[in-house]
């Protein structure tokens, strides 16, 4: 067997007096709770200075785009779920966007399954953004933010729970819009998340933001630079704390987010605390979003008239024969995009999420192809933690809000 | 459109909150306002169950028909539309009050199951629902393969009409299917089908076309 060398060559430094000193080789993760799932790091230390980490991924991968080839558009979709696991219905939306593009019928969409539309992926991000500061707070010793943060995110859940039937596998929207209508008690909801929400938000902020303990732990830690940022492809709060102001909602609007009246967030400093600032301030601007989407939620129809994507009203495929057997033919075959390709891109919370389908005709993706910006994104820890202790690799992981079912697919 | 920014600024530090004593008081002020008004969002499980919504997608459940019987009629839908092959389904010939097919197996495999809830958008008889239940814990994986007898629940009744399943269900509730009377019941309602046999047909050449 090959001896597995542990040091290399150029680890090894010899002194002037003769003496021989290397660099350690510290493997952080798999298991380590503050890597946000299974990452491994390779850190290589002089002391308590990190000289290099490298990044190891792979661990939670499942073969989801190979997976996708061999099941209908439809069937994809609690894939998608389960890809950014934190926002699974930014990823859902994202997905169901993405077809509809690939369809051609973003034009047929009813109004309010986009405005209802709107308020989940609002509430996604809120969701993701809750769990990306809390556990950053956690992972640097703050742990009430941590839990003020959960109990927010739990109330997220119910109103998903309401909507979707799922907490965290939310599947919900279909090609088309919603394959059941919001229910009844929806507005009220989440008037009252909207009440209470503010209130913790507020808290969380009090804790956090002028805290000298905080301030002291992520600032000026897990620098990146605009420049290095726009090369590294960094999107998402990671590339608005640099100073880069840049987000899918404004440049390629989708969803009417034209209509919508927010800011974009940003920060020139570039490190982590500089992104805690970002993510807080698009939780409000998320607020506001919502605020305006929940008064203008129109009525009428919730999915599009399309005979032949959307599966007919289930009382007419219990009565009418020829609605049975379109029933049988959408879910044998699925809906036929043209054969083509499309690109589509959303502003997930951690970033920009792209999907990229190739259809060749038949009811199946011929390909599809995920940009996710959980991976792009931790391309930079590399070279933010460079030169850093190792404590501030915490840091920099808990500050980009990576998650791994995401880097993994 | 120009896009809206919003710029912003580290906040500076006063000299007193540059002391870590008030800092770590005030985080300590939150924290005990949260211990008076304690309102915990958790629920202490085994002995309090959380009130689940109207659409949650727990295991499934299969209505019963106005006989009381299992109303699927193992068309495989389900089985196709499940992403993750979890429903296994063998059908075997039914004579009952015009239901032509039943299900001899019907397995879900929960090792398998996402909870999507495709199946049952895909059931055209209303014959899979998404139950409330959610637990699932087995000491061995043939306990989790649960099949059609723990999903009948003879207590959910559907009120989904019928009519495609059998269109004599209504008239012959129960009835010898293979009776003369029935077959003269069906031509009697098909009456396209009688027309359309006693149209002339064209026995020298049926592959002529109208080009040769
Ligand atoms: S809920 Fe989804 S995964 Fe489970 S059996 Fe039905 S279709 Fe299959
Ligand atoms: S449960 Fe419904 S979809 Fe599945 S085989 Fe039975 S009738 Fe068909």
């Amino acid at each position: 067997m090959e001896r597995v060398e542990f040091v290399s060559e150029e680890q090894v430094v010899i002194n002037e007096d003769g003496t021989r000193t290397e660099t350690m080789m510290l493997n952080m993760g798999p298991q380590h709770p503050a890597t946000h799932g299974v990452l491994r790091i390779v850190l290589h230390l002089d002391g308590e200075m990190v000289v290099k980490a490298v990044p190891h991924i792979g661990y939670l991968h499942r073969g989801i785009e190979k997976l996708c080839e061999h099941i209908t558009y439809q069937q994809c979709l609690p894939y998608t779920d389960r890809m950014d696991y934190i926002a699974s219905i930014c990823n859902n939306i994202g997905y169901i966007l993405a077809c509809e593009k690939l369809l051609g019928i973003e034009d047929e969409i009813p109004e309010r399954a986009k405005v209802a539309e709107v308020i989940l992926f609002e509430l996604g991000r809120i969701e993701s953004h809750l769990v990306g500061i809390g556990t950053n707070a956690l992972d640097l010793g703050a742990m009430s933010a941590f839990l003020y943060c959960f109990k927010e995110r739990e109330r997220i859940y119910d109103i998903l729970e309401t909507v979707c039937g799922a907490r965290l596998t939310t599947s919900y929207p279909r090609v088309g819009g919603l394959p059941l209508d919001l229910p009844e008690n929806f507005e009220e909801v989440v008037r009252n998340f909207l009440k209470i929400f503010p209130k913790t938000l507020h808290e969380v902020e009090s804790l956090l933001t002028r805290n000298k303990i905080w301030i002291e732990r992520t600032k000026g830690v897990a620098v990146i630079s605009a420049e290095d940022a726009v090369n590294l492809g960094l999107t998402g709060p990671a590339l608005r704390g640099s100073g880069v102001p840049y987000d899918v909602r404004k440049a390629t609007p989708y969803l009417g987010y034209e209509n919508y009246d927010f800011e974009v967030p940003v920060t020139s400093e570039g490190d982590a605390y500089s992104r805690y600032l970002c993510r807080v301030e698009e939780m409000h601007q998320s607020l506001k979003i919502i605020h305006q989407a929940l008064d203008n939620l129109p009525d009428g129809p919730f999915i599009a008239d399309l005979p032949d994507i959307v599966l007919p009203e289930k009382e007419l495929t219990y009565t009418k024969m020829e609605s049975l057997i379109r029933h049988f033919v959408i879910v044998y075959e699925g809906f036929k995009p043209p054969a083509g390709e499309i690109q589509h891109a959303v502003e997930n919370p951690k970033g920009e999420l792209s999907y990229y389908l190739i259809s060749d005709g038949s009811g199946k993706p011929y390909r599809m192809r995920v940009r996710g910006p959980s991976f792009v994104n931790m391309q930079a820890l590399s070279k933010m933690v460079e030169g850093a202790l190792v404590a501030d690799v915490i840091a920099a992981i808990g500050s980009l809000d990576i998650v791994l079912g995401e880097i993994d697919r | 459109m120009a896009i809206k920014i919003k710029i912003l600024k580290h906040p500076e530090l006063t000299w007193f909150e540059n002391l870590y004593i008030p800092q770590i008081l005030s985080g300590l002020l939150i924290t005990i306002k949260h211990l008076l008004r304690f309102q915990p969002i958790t629920i202490q499980y085994p002995e309090e169950v959380k009130e689940l919504p109207e659409r949650y997608r727990g295991i499934h459940v299969m209505p019963a028909d106005d006989e009381g019987e299992i109303r699927c009629v193992a068309c495989k839908l389900c089985e196709v539309a499940c992403p993750t092959q979890a429903i296994s389904i063998v059908a075997e010939p039914a004579d009952d009050y015009g239901i032509e097919r039943r299900p001899k197996v019907y397995n879900i495999d929960f090792m398998r199951c996402v909870f999507c809830g495709f199946c049952v958008e895909a059931c055209p008889c209303d014959a899979l629902r998404m139950g409330m239940k959610y637990e699932l814990a087995s000491y061995n994986r043939a306990g989790l393969v649960h099949t059609k007898e723990v999903f009948f629940d003879p207590n959910v009744k559907s009120d989904a009409p019928r009519d495609n399943a059998n269109y004599l269900y209504e008239m012959g509730k129960g009835e010898n299917l293979d009776s003369a009377d029935e077959i003269e019941k069906v031509k009697e309602l098909t009456g396209a089908y009688i027309e359309s046999e006693s149209q002339p047909q064209d026995t020298e050449n049926p592959f002529k076309s109208a080009g040769s």
